[in-house]
């Protein structure tokens, strides 16, 4: 079984070499006076294709056509190419033509959103595995639910066996909006402990007007408020784990259709063929 | 809204081992030997002995050149001769190509596409409840029962291979039957013989009442399996018939734990490590003087080395496996060695003190051990050894230091399987798994694109929760784990979940399912689901007594049916997750050191 670090090292390796010879290929069509936009461009629009496929083959998992692992190794060698392609396509300028400039910015979005998706992928995975339980996006919300249920009974029933409305005001103002939904998105993703670290304080600051029998419910509230900070960082990561396809696949299509009305202006009126 | 289908809950025996067993057959059977000498007051009203003969057996009629079973095939039945004799046929066993075996029956690629479309939108619908669809279900089963593949040149086998002759009153494939293995050797019908087939239910409920029955089994159970596990044995490979035979009269039986060991570890899971660990039945201690070779019969047995007032796991190991070679080479006279065929001068062993043992052994559960004395193995099994043979079983479970018992080597180059991760494994029964699922959660992207890939798979409904015990950064996912010891096959009343001919996967046959819920709670992983089954229209179908939903067990089938195998694993797009066969240390030491 080869090791990951084998692996980018040859995937990498072998990726280096493809560029190089299509760069002395490039090289060579260009000193000989031929227009290799043409060839670029078909090369771009085939590579762009198979890479689509990488989406067509998730789809179809039960067929035996590769593992879904090979396939996306294919679909980021195969990507990083198609960025030297374009740059080659578009000879390392901007295009000029309205259609030309909204095209690159497509190429541009498409491979933006795949970099950033290794990025995520890699980065994410670990982060979500060290600081939280396994959960399921979709039922977040319902645990959050839950959660918010806990809260509310133990704040209500504090007030009733304390006779002290502190905890309660607390809630009302600080943590009944906390508990309503996923919060601190961008803090979660940024890394940053600002938000809880400040309701926290605010917690503490709290404490000092309880007495004893207060305490004990407290204690219970910070419990249920670190589980919902665990819940919104674990919603956080996952959402945008999931989000950047959001970008990358509309992104692609977009592309494949602005390509291909850029293929039948070339052909009609560029002096193509 | 639509109207739920009733029909009347499955029972036990509602689906007879064959039809065709009428109350003559019965009688005739009872008085037959050994059935003539039970005590029927053993057995209770709702499982006489006549009701397990008329539902748990049934009269085979084999033709010359039948093959009644065939070695390697998972056995759930054991048979008993009535007329006529048969031929076992002794290693080497039968070619593939003369057993007949057809490969498995798995979907085309086109069926497999089809179920992009053809999925059910409503889970877990099983739409043969239809009254058209029962009586299907019943005539298939009936003739599938009947069809038996034949050898076409029977003389010509059997002068090609040695056999040993069964007459009436033996009894065959009871191992397989009862230990839940492959069959260990292909049987073949000389002439036309009448055969009595017991599924294991009933073989289980008889050998559970009758002494004498008991005894029999469990004599032949060890008369024939000893040869074969000591002939499979790689040390014993260079032995002449003469040695085995000696090695088999000199070798004795034990076992330890119990058979039934899942109900053990589920009372005790919650208990702390400590506890657990000593109520481990000791093989051997580590100290011990190394007083003969042990090789593991069935289960699993803990190594471990004493660590200050703890235990650390070395390695776990399971059938086939020899414990105490290292230490009987060590101590081997240096003399004796150099008589050896490879000559032993590259031997230095014998220079070194006398060593024992070097680990405790531990049953993990039930273990069956067999103890070859030391004084046995010096005089038949090292001489025939090489040189470079005596070295390699001669390499000590070296003492470490306390540093690298608390951690995994670092330098890379000899890496081993982190010791928590081992104890994680040991301490769950993780390695009683030929496919456990475990999942890298570093690479994880959590997209579950193996639970929609699962589902795919199986009509839409997944067959696997993304969700189990963790381990630093990794978990073993509930997935079934298509054990090497299933205990959740124990209980089946109608043999429903059984071992797939095909690989060996534990699968479950979902039209003799009866929901009874056995499985589930003997499964110590809690990978198996009842579910409740709906007809095509969406709706429950239920028992026409109580109107309760109808259940069914729900599990990993490993996608036998599916011609890429596992979906789940060819679906994860980031490496994250792997069937991994916990037997195999190199492959999973790889696939955690990636």
């Amino acid at each position: 079984m080869i090791t990951f670090a084998r692996r980018r090292w040859l995937n990498g390796f072998i990726t280096l070499l493809a560029g190089a010879g299509l760069l002395a290929w490039y090289t060579a069509y260009d000193v000989a006076l031929y227009q290799p936009a043409f060839l670029t461009g078909w090369l771009l629009l085939a590579v762009i294709l198979v890479l689509t496929l990488y989406n067509g083959r998730k789809k179809l998992s039960m067929v035996p056509v590769g593992t879904a692992a090979a396939w996306l190794q294919w679909h980021i060698y195969s990507g990083f190419l198609a960025i030297l392609i374009f740059a080659l396509h578009i000879e390392w300028s901007l295009p000029n033509g309205v259609l030309e400039r909204l095209l690159a910015l497509f190429f541009v979005a498409v491979a933006g959103s795949g970099l950033v998706g290794i990025y995520l992928s890699r980065r994410y995975a670990r982060m979500l595995t060290r600081r939280t339980e396994e959960v399921v996006l979709e039922r977040i919300p319902q645990f959050i639910a839950d959660l918010r249920t806990q809260a509310e009974t133990l704040v209500l029933e504090s007030a009733v066996e304390t006779g002290s409305s502190t905890i309660a005001d607390f809630y009302g103002n600080r943590l009944a909006n906390y508990f309503a939904a996923p919060r601190n998105l961008r803090l979660h993703l940024q890394g940053s402990r600002r938000a809880s670290f400040a309701l926290m304080t605010d917690l503490n600051i709290m404490t000092r007007y309880l007495n004893d029998q207060e305490m004990v419910y407290a204690e219970k509230l910070r419990a249920l408020v670190e589980r919902k900070d665990r819940l919104d960082y674990a919603h956080a990561l996952q959402t945008t784990l999931k989000a950047w396809l959001f970008v990358h696949l509309p992104a692609t299509y977009g592309l494949l259709l602005l390509a291909l009305l850029h293929l039948i202006l070339v052909y009609s009126f560029g002096g193509a063929g | 809204m639509v109207e739920a289908v009733t029909i009347q809950r499955p029972q036990r025996w509602d689906t007879p081992f064959c039809e065709d067993m009428g109350a003559v057959d019965v009688e005739r059977i009872l008085a037959l030997d050994p059935f003539r000498e039970m005590d029927r007051d053993r057995f209770p009203d709702s499982m006489s002995l006549a009701g397990i003969i008329s539902n748990d057996m049934r009269v085979v009629d084999c033709q010359d050149g039948d093959i009644v079973m065939r070695e390697g095939d998972y056995g759930n039945s054991a048979f008993l001769v009535l007329k006529g004799q048969v031929r076992v046929i002794l290693q080497p066993g039968l070619p593939e190509s003369v057993l007949g075996r057809a490969p498995s029956q798995k979907k085309g690629l086109l069926q497999a596409l089809a179920q992009l479309w053809r999925n059910p939108s409503f889970p877990e619908v099983r739409g043969a409840y239809s009254a058209e669809a029962n009586e299907a279900m019943s005539s298939r089963a009936g003739t599938d029962q009947q069809a038996r593949v034949f050898l076409q040149d029977v003389p010509a086998v059997l002068d090609e291979h040695q056999t040993a002759t069964l007459t009436s009153g033996d009894m065959f494939g009871e191992i397989a039957a009862l230990g839940r293995t492959q069959r260990t050797a292909s049987v073949i019908s000389d002439g036309p013989s009448e055969l009595l087939e017991i599924r294991w239910q009933g073989l289980r409920d008889i050998r559970r009442r009758v002494d004498d029955f008991r005894e029999h089994v469990d004599r032949l159970y060890r008369e024939r399996s000893l040869a074969s596990h000591l002939r499979a044995t790689p040390m014993f490979q260079n032995l002449d018939e003469a040695a085995i035979a000696r090695i088999a009269d000199e070798t004795l039986f034990e076992t330890y734990g119990d058979f039934d060991w899942h109900t053990q570890y589920q009372r005790e899971r919650g208990e702390s490590f400590n506890l657990r660990l000593a109520g481990e039945p000791v093989i051997v201690a580590e100290g011990d003087y190394p007083d003969g070779l042990l090789l593991v019969r069935a289960g699993f047995a803990r190594v471990s080395q004493s660590v200050n007032n703890g235990h650390r796991t070395i390695r776990y190991i399971g059938r086939g496996a020899v414990f105490g070679m290292a230490e009987i080479v060590h101590n081997w006279s240096d003399g004796a060695v150099k008589t050896g065929p490879g000559g032993g001068d590259d031997n230095a062993l014998g220079d070194d003190p006398t060593k024992t043992l070097q680990a405790t052994l531990r049953a993990l559960g039930y273990v069956d051990i067999l103890r070859v004395p030391t004084a046995v193995i010096e005089e038949l099994v090292l001489p025939t050894l090489s040189g470079e043979a005596l070295d390699q079983y001669g390499q000590l479970d070296e003492r470490q230091d306390s540093a690298e018992a608390a951690g995994a080597d670092e330098t890379g180059a000899n890496r081993l399987i982190d010791p928590g991760m081992l104890e994680f494994l040991v301490e769950h029964r993780y390695i009683n798994g030929t496919a456990t699922m475990l999942m890298d959660l570093d690479r994880c992207v959590r997209c579950d694109d193996c639970v929609v890939a699962c589902a795919r798979a199986h009509d839409g409904n997944p067959r696997f929760n993304r969700h189990g015990r963790r381990h630093d950064h990794y978990m073993v996912a509930n997935a079934c784990m298509h054990c090497m010891d299933p205990v959740c096959m124990i209980g089946c009343p109608t043999g429903a979940i059984h071992r797939s001919s095909a690989g060996g996967q534990v699968v479950i046959n979902d039209t003799t399912c009866i929901g009874c819920a056995t499985c589930a709670n003997s499964c110590p992983y809690d990978n198996i689901r009842m579910v409740e089954i709906r007809d095509n229209s969406g709706a429950f179908i239920r028992d026409t007594v109580t109107n309760a939903p109808i259940v069914k067990a729900s599990k990993c089938d490993l996608c036998l049916d599916q011609p890429g195998g596992p979906a789940c694993q060819r679906a994860c797009p980031h490496d994250a997750l792997k069937r991994v066969d916990m037997q195999d240390l190199a492959d999973l030491e790889k696939w955690l050191n990636r």
